[in-house]
């Protein structure tokens, strides 16, 4: 709030007083029976924030419901907080040949640039507008690709299906 | 010695054997040509097209790796008329290549990559579809074929032929569909090699599969200590450990190949079972120890020591340096030949890397170290004694060592000094210390010519410190 000298100049201390004061209580009887306040009664209420807003990471998923991720470990080499860590391995399916066995997020080290957004090459990993993330000390820190592609919050658990399938690469590669 | 020939390449005056190859001419200037069928190590193809050069008075563009210098040449590969035959050639090189980049082990490596950033045409113009071949092959010999990113330079069937004469590789159909066959699966003991001479994607390594991105690793020059060849070699590593030795050229001793055994050399040094801390048997389990209780053992006994034959020269001359003026008996083992004496090629039935040095070492010193000296040292372990024995890194014969393992159990302490794994083998022994593996040394060993070679320490993935000698002055505790 912004304190209006004039108002004491004006009127002296007393009446000046009074007069702001009147302003508050005026505010504050619009916001208890108006329901036009910017305030919101978290955690009841949410806010939603877009789709480009860069919180926690989510890996999508293919229509079979596997990774989508390729491990081709361009995000992890992009990423300058490295804080990605891929193992990837054989796959036993000819046409994806190379998936990751393990992919894990440091959520504390991560600074939500978004680079391993652009960095991805085939629509793997994206940032969401999730932005709670809040926990205790002793919490394990390290998001898995468990939680990265199937936890509740997407899709009820079965991941969000990556803009770029298999058919769809295969069909890119005429 | 050969005739000097001076040329000029894109105006730039350069030096060259006469007769010698144009393009290995530019190559050895460092002026760029990009190239893939042109291997210094093999015959020349011609296929690629890529290093075309223009030269003053001929009318035509031609391909240098089939030139040879001549006096006054004026050759240039940077005109407008170059680039663009080099773009189209690129051109029609990616045409039917899958761009599977992401999951290929070859990119940040790769000729196509390389050559497509100065080269190429981004755009496609191609509007008929892509000719697909068959991918992951294994074709033995820990190396997969995916025909679809051949390029078709033909080194490595050049390789089978020319180089380890086995012939296992041809180049089937015409055309679009022509690729990469095995008759039969590789059976030759350099396959490896077509790995590294692979320009492209398309012969990828089994053990590196996936293992690690290129870019993620330094490398370590270093010398093989597979055998008594000495082959120079580059080991990648990176903080998580070491992933695969490479061949370096050396015109003396190896050219621009290894053998497949000697792929294998760093599997030892960053193994999760590497030793790491001086470790007591206790009932066949290995549990860390204080290395003063160690010493405490060995007060007042008789030492043993039993030396491999494939320690630096520096390590040897500081152990007899420590142990000096004691009562220590040492001897020599040395591995058993494996193989023919020499195979035509690179691999040597002497898997000792430092024979020569060690032999050399123990002259000097007044000790001797022929087998009949281990066996008359080994019959005459009693229980006063301690016997110290440094685990050779590269095992090739386990039954063999076992044998010695079994004299020595006479011993009141049995101290195995190791740089490798604990293997059950070891079970024999009271206490395991570890000792610097080949990749965390700095020194020279001598290979079967009797030239000196250099090994250079990397990353340490274990003891770095505390080598044989520092063990060597434990005689006089």
């Amino acid at each position: 709030m912004i304190l209006n000298a004039d108002l004491y100049r004006e009127h002296g201390f007393l009446k000046g007083t009074y007069l702001g004061l009147k302003i508050t209580m005026i505010t504050m009887l619009r916001n208890l029976f108006k329901h036009d306040r910017i305030t919101l009664n978290y955690p009841e209420e949410k806010y939603f924030y877009s789709d480009r807003f860069k919180g926690k990471h989510v890996l999508t998923v293919k229509e079979d419901g596997t990774l989508r991720c390729t491990s081709c470990m361009l995000c992890s080499t992009y990423c300058p907080a490295q804080c990605i860590h891929i193992v990837a391995a054989d796959d036993s399916d000819k046409e994806v040949e190379k998936a990751p066995v393990s992919f894990e997020i440091e959520m504390l080290r991560c600074v939500f640039c978004g680079f391993c957004e652009e960095a991805c090459p085939v629509d793997a990993i994206r940032l969401t507008n999730e932005y709670e993330m809040s926990g205790h000390a002793e919490q394990e820190w390290v998001a898995d690709h468990y939680e990265l592609a199937f936890r509740k919050s997407l899709n009820n658990g079965k991941g969000i299906v990556s803009t770029v399938d298999d058919k769809d690469r295969l069909k890119l590669r005429l | 010695m050969t005739e000097k020939v001076k040329l000029t390449w894109n105006g730039k005056e350069i030096e060259a054997p006469k007769g010698s190859n144009l393009l290995q001419a530019a190559l050895d200037n460092g002026i760029e040509v990009a190239h893939y069928c042109y291997h210094s190590g093999l015959s020349v193809a011609g296929v690629c097209r890529m290093c075309m050069v223009e030269q003053d008075g001929v009318p035509r563009t031609y391909p240098s790796c089939n030139a040879t210098c001549a006096e006054g040449m004026v050759v240039r590969n940077d005109t407008p008329k170059i680039k663009a035959a080099v773009e189209s050639t690129l051109q029609f090189h990616l045409l039917n290549h899958p761009l599977d980049c992401p999951v290929c082990d070859q990119a940040g490596e790769c000729g196509l990559q390389d050559y497509y950033m100065k080269h190429g045409q981004y755009d496609s113009q191609m509007i008929d579809k892509k000719v697909h071949k068959e991918k992951v092959q294994d074709i033995g010999k820990n190396v997969m074929l995916d025909a679809e990113r051949c390029i078709l330079c033909s080194r490595c069937t050049r390789f089978t032929e020319e180089v380890t004469k086995t012939n296992e590789l041809g180049i089937l159909n015409r055309g679009d569909h022509a690729e990469i066959t095995v008759n039969e699966n590789l059976k030759n003991d350099y396959a490896q090699n077509l790995v590294d001479i692979c320009p492209v994607g398309a012969l990828t390594s089994k053990d590196f599969r996936f293992k690690q991105r290129v870019w993620f690793l330094e490398e370590v020059q270093t010398t093989c200590i597979g055998c008594a060849t000495g082959c120079s070699v580059k080991v990648s590593q990176n903080k998580n450990g070491a992933y695969r030795v490479k061949p370096i050229y050396d015109h003396e001793v190896n050219g621009h190949w290894m053998c497949d055994d000697g792929r294998n050399i760093y599997k030892h040094v960053s193994s999760p079972t590497r030793l790491q801390n001086a470790s007591e048997n206790i009932n066949g389990l290995f549990v860390p120890v204080d290395e003063a209780n160690v010493q405490n053992s060995v007060k007042n006994k008789k030492a043993k020591y039993i030396l491999t034959a494939a320690l630096t020269n520096g390590e040897y001359t500081n152990f007899f340096n420590a142990i000096k003026g004691s009562k220590a008996e040492i001897g020599l083992y040395t591995l058993p030949d494996q193989g023919p004496e020499f195979d035509g090629i690179l691999r040597r039935g002497d898997k000792n890397a430092n024979s020569r040095g060690a032999k050399a070492a123990f002259e000097l010193a007044g000790y001797d170290h022929s087998q009949a000296a281990l066996d008359k040292l080994l019959n005459g372990i009693s229980s006063s004694d301690v016997v110290y024995v440094v685990i050779p890194e590269i095992l090739y014969n386990e039954d063999h060592f076992n044998t010695l393992i079994a004299k020595v159990e006479k011993a009141a302490v049995r101290i195995a000094l190791t740089p490798g794994e604990t293997l059950s083998t070891l079970r024999a022994f009271n206490y395991l210390l570890p000792v610097p593996s080949f990749l965390e040394k700095n020194g020279e060993i001598i290979n079967y010519q009797g030239s000196n070679r250099k090994l250079r320490a990397g990353r340490a993935y274990g003891e770095i410190s505390k080598d044989v000698s520092y063990y060597g002055k434990w005689v006089n505790v």
